[in-house]
């Protein structure tokens, strides 16, 4: 478990400069946001249509509070602790990189209602949205990222027994 | 249903139980925690950066840190005798503490044990949440727009671009990342009932951590 822990610190500070580092900022984060902000906004369209959508920006076409996808809110940092984790669990490749790809998809599905849960709050109650905002909605991703971790390292457990 | 999948329910259940109240405890005794960070930075920033850190005190549960470096008249926070007054916020760090509280409750131990690594956790947070205020006090004098042409801490490419990754990781990554990391440290026995590491379990009830693969007990 020592070494599982070593690993997990060291691949947390790689990952973490190499998606601060400007070059992969401007080639891969900014876009995501911009796609988040797109999948919000068309998910959003299904029970209202009084939503726009610029670039990374969400907003009430009738005026009002929108909201911005940032580093912090684009699922990227829980992402990145949960490869970390995987990575440094000891396991095959294969069975890693599959983790990985399902452990985004799931982790951007609860982001995905975490954006269109703050895009409602910030119009109905401002201090309620920096409360999801900054405190609540960034522990309910990371508990989503660690449930994820559970079930994979039970499934390559099983895997192991088989 | 395997003991590991049990266990792993057992904790996230109770931990989302928990959290409310935590969270609450917390934010109720936020205005405690800004006192006790702005006394170890008001006694450290003004004495190594006297031209750019005049004061760093407690505001309600936030810190503000008075610069006398010239007020942009555009802001309005501007204190009486010049210089400038930031706000620092300090929840963004510190939101960590109901996080690990939550865990450490959830996970098995007896109740001085939780004692001793609840109180070993929570002060290892209070340091992060004093480093990361200080990260945010160089961040903002370096970087912030109300100093644009000024680099009142330091010139060096280097130590400006420490400033800025250890800013990133202080406000995005170590908060949610740092309570987990000592969970996993502190209540190892209940991590390792959830997360085999790559051993072939025994479903035995009395069984609570992996075995190596040649031990001989059935």
């Amino acid at each position: 478990m020592r070494r599982f822990l070593v690993y997990f610190v060291l691949l947390l500070l790689i990952l973490s400069f190499i998606a601060n580092y400007p070059p992969v900022r401007e080639i891969f984060v900014e876009p995501w946001n911009e796609w988040l902000a797109a999948g919000s906004y068309w998910l959003i369209q299904w029970f209202d249509s009084n939503a726009g959508f610029n670039g990374n920006i969400i907003y009430p076409l009738g005026g009002g509070g929108g909201v911005s996808i940032e580093s912090g809110c684009n699922g990227i940092e829980a992402i990145i602790i949960l490869i970390a984790a995987m990575l440094a669990f000891p396991g095959p490749w294969l069975a890693k990189v599959l983790g990985v790809a399902l452990g985004t998809v799931l982790v951007q599905v609860l982001n995905l209602a975490r954006i269109i849960s703050l895009f409602y709050l910030v119009q109905w109650n401002k201090h309620l949205f920096e409360w999801f905002h900054l405190y609540l909605w960034p522990t309910l991703i990371i508990l989503d990222a660690l449930v994820v971790f559970f079930i994979w390292t039970r499934m390559l457990e099983r895997r192991r027994g088989d | 249903m395997s003991t590991t999948s049990l266990n792993s329910k057992k904790l996230i259940l109770f931990v989302l139980v928990l959290l409310p109240s935590f969270f609450f405890a917390w934010y109720m005794n936020a205005h405690l925690l800004a006192r006790l960070t702005a006394w170890p930075l008001n006694a450290v920033l003004p004495q190594a950066l006297p031209e750019a850190v005049h004061q760093i005190k407690p505001a309600d549960r936030h810190l503000l840190m008075l610069s006398p470096i010239g007020a942009d008249p555009r802001h309005s926070k501007a204190p009486s005798r010049g210089g400038q007054a930031l706000g620092i916020n300090l929840l963004i760090y510190s939101f960590s503490i109901p996080l690990f509280a939550a865990l450490a409750i959830a996970s098995e131990a007896s109740a001085w044990q939780h004692l001793r690594r609840i109180s070993a956790g929570l002060l290892l947070l209070y340091l992060f949440l004093v480093l990361c205020a200080a990260i945010r006090v160089l961040y903002l004098l370096e970087f912030g727009s109300r100093f644009a042409h000024v680099s009142p801490v330091t010139e060096q490419e280097i130590l400006l671009h420490l400033i800025r990754y250890g800013h990133y990781l202080s406000v995005t990554i170590l908060p949610t990342a740092l309570p987990l990391l000592l969970w996993a440290l502190m209540y190892r026995k209940t991590f390792l009932n959830i997360v085999p590491f790559g051993k072939p379990r025994e479903s035995s009830p009395g069984d609570s951590e992996a075995k190596p693969p040649s031990d001989p007990r059935p």
